[in-house]
């Protein structure tokens, strides 16, 4: 991401970006037009604030788009149900960070509540995401990334009392304030330990080397919470997100783009192990993207029952380029042949992946120039023939990427919109 | 149309008329909006030119900035305009890169739509927002579009194409 320190100026920069005022760099205009457009400016902004003033006192919870919120919501969103069937929903904005509620499957939502009580400068994309997630007992736990010292570190925040406050947000690295951290993932494993896993640039001390290294902790019960963070590897792809399942001996297998040898950006699994032995980690796609660029495109695991592998991840190797999907029955030793999917002219992008016995589902995003498309395809044998790709929803608006999630209401996509706001769309 | 949209509007065309008049001492960041491209097209008629589409969160756009920086200032003949495709709450980072690798002075660019796939898809409906993604356009804008880092080598290969 950003913040390499062959650019120090750059780093420095960007660190003391919250002391500088944004208007500096615009000169005056002459005098006359420089009135006329000041007035026009304060007018607008005279009926935009008399507009947000208004919605605040109307919509104060229970609506289903983002009115009510201070700035009106974010693109960026994550969601996951809770013990009681409550779906919660972390909701960036520019300086603040909410999480709220929806007992009726993503219509309606509760009155957001702010995780930073101190403002902060929120870092955001699509593949650096803010994260939820609910355990059995209703603890709630969040990360996202916002400036601190460095331009960008990972926070978390944790809910005991069922979402009615959040402690005080703190830093994931023990060495946040000396170097970068994000993209984190947070997953809770079946047992309901929550392990983040994120990005982290302290072991750049050679900036010619490639790739960030990825931390992870485990975020426990006490306070105040103690963790340590520990290394997984090196060589991890600067922009794409770290997708994580859990085996079937609970231990956790990442996904995620590497830089092989050769400046090659293919995927490989980093598999947890047991006893604190060291983490293993192997290269799994073999498709030959060599090149110096930031895809921001990360992949997507879900691990079955009987221990199957599924991946879905997107290239422009020398290979073949485009989605492609493929499965392993040996724990990622061998993958099947990769299977593409979407339509290689509609831009198909930002899969996610979820596995229910023989049952996978994929989704992703497809754009016509337009309008864009949310996409399903399913197999109900384990990833070995699957169902024709099918339309589900389209927006005509910035989108978010599209994300799988189930409790014992059924399965549903998790998809956020500028212009048709969140939804949470069931699977039949 | 929303007031919030109308407001963004009406701030854009101020921001725009501010920009013409402004001198470049801080880099100007022009808003780049649905129709974006081919108003840079025609601004650019019958001309040669470079873009350069980049961000502040891409680490190997970074690494290309310097040489960058040398290029514009070896080949000041060669039109080199460049595009962040950040969101405009970051325009503060973009210009002091900018301003830090020397680049103030060249047409600058910033996304300002929220609609980013919109804005990618009428620059190119073939590029999937990899980055860095440098367009090298002829004086009759046949283009070639490269992603990731190029060296000296490349980058003077490419605009023997275009200055022929």
């Amino acid at each position: 991401m950003m913040g390499l320190a062959d650019f120090l100026i750059i780093e420095s920069v960007l660190g003391n970006t919250g002391k500088t005022n944004k208007k500096r760099f615009f000169r005056p205009l002459a005098p006359g037009c420089g009135q006329l457009f000041s007035y026009l400016l304060l007018i607008s902004a005279l009926a935009l604030s008399a507009c947000t003033h208004i919605n605040h006192n109307i919509t104060i919870s229970g609506t289903s788009d983002y009115r009510h919120y201070p700035e009106g919501g974010g693109l960026f969103v994550s969601t996951a149900f809770g013990p009681d069937g409550r779906l919660w929903r972390i909701v960036p904005e520019k300086k603040h960070v909410y999480v709220d509620y929806s007992t009726d499957l993503g219509k309606t939502f509760s009155a957001p509540v702010a995780i930073n009580t101190e403002s902060q400068r929120i870092k955001v994309s699509g593949e650096n995401r803010p994260g939820i997630a609910v355990d059995r007992s209703g603890r709630i736990t969040i990360i996202y990334a916002a400036e601190s010292d460095q331009p960008v570190t990972v926070y978390f925040s944790v809910s005991a009392d069922n979402g009615r406050s959040f402690s005080t947000p703190s830093p994931l690295s023990d060495k946040a304030s000396e170097a970068n951290s994000f993209q984190g993932r947070l997953a809770l494993n079946p047992s309901g330990q929550a392990y983040v896993f994120w990005h982290d640039e302290r072991n750049r001390t050679d900036w010619k080397q490639p790739g960030n290294s990825i931390y992870y902790t485990t975020i426990g019960n006490l306070e105040p919470p103690v963790f340590v963070a520990q290394k997984l590897s090196d060589t991890l792809c600067d922009c794409c997100r770290i997708a994580a399942a859990f085996d079937t001996d609970a231990q956790p297998v990442l996904l995620a783009r590497f830089i092989y040898p050769g400046g090659i950006r293919d995927h490989g699994l980093i598999k947890i192990q047991a006893n604190s032995k060291e983490p293993r980690s192997w290269q799994v796609t073999f498709d030959q993207w060599g090149i110096e660029a930031c895809p921001e495109h990360g992949p997507a695991i879900a691990i079955s029952d009987d221990g199957r592998y599924h991946i879905a991840w997107f290239t422009q190797g020398s290979a073949r380029q485009g989605l492609f999907y493929a499965y392993s029955s040996d724990r990622g030793q061998h993958f099947s042949k990769p299977l593409p999917f979407g339509a290689p002219e509609k831009l198909p992008g930002h899969p996610d992946i979820m596995v229910q016995g023989k049952r996978v589902i994929l989704t992703w995003t497809e754009f016509d120039g337009v309008k864009t498309q949310l996409l399903i395809r399913q197999s109900n044998d384990g990833g070995q023939t699957w169902m024709q790709a099918k339309s589900i929803a389209e927006s005509t608006a910035g989108v978010d990427f599209p994300f799988l999630l189930s409790n014992n209401h059924g399965t549903f996509v998790s998809w956020n919109s500028k212009k048709e706001g969140y939804r949470l769309i069931p699977l039949n | 149309m929303s007031l919030k949209k109308i407001f963004s509007v009406l701030l854009f065309i101020f921001l725009a008329l501010l920009n013409i008049s402004a001198q470049a001492e801080k880099p100007i960041l022009n808003a780049f909006t649905a129709g974006s491209y081919q108003q840079i097209l025609t601004n650019n008629a019958n001309q040669p030119f470079m873009l350069v589409i980049w961000s502040v969160t891409c680490s190997s756009c970074l690494k290309d900035m310097a040489l960058l920086s040398s290029i514009h200032k070896s080949r000041p003949e060669l039109k080199m305009i460049m595009l962040a495709t950040d969101d405009l709450s970051a325009a503060d980072q973009v210009q002091q890169i900018l301003e830090k690798n020397q680049l103030s002075g060249i047409e600058n660019w910033i996304y300002a739509d929220d609609n980013t796939q919109k804005l990618q898809f009428e620059i190119d409906p073939k590029w999937y927002g990899e980055m860095p993604r440098t367009y090298f356009l002829d004086s009759a804008h046949l283009r070639t579009g490269v992603s990731g880092v190029l060296s000296k080598e490349d980058y003077e290969t490419l605009f023997k194409k275009i200055l022929n």
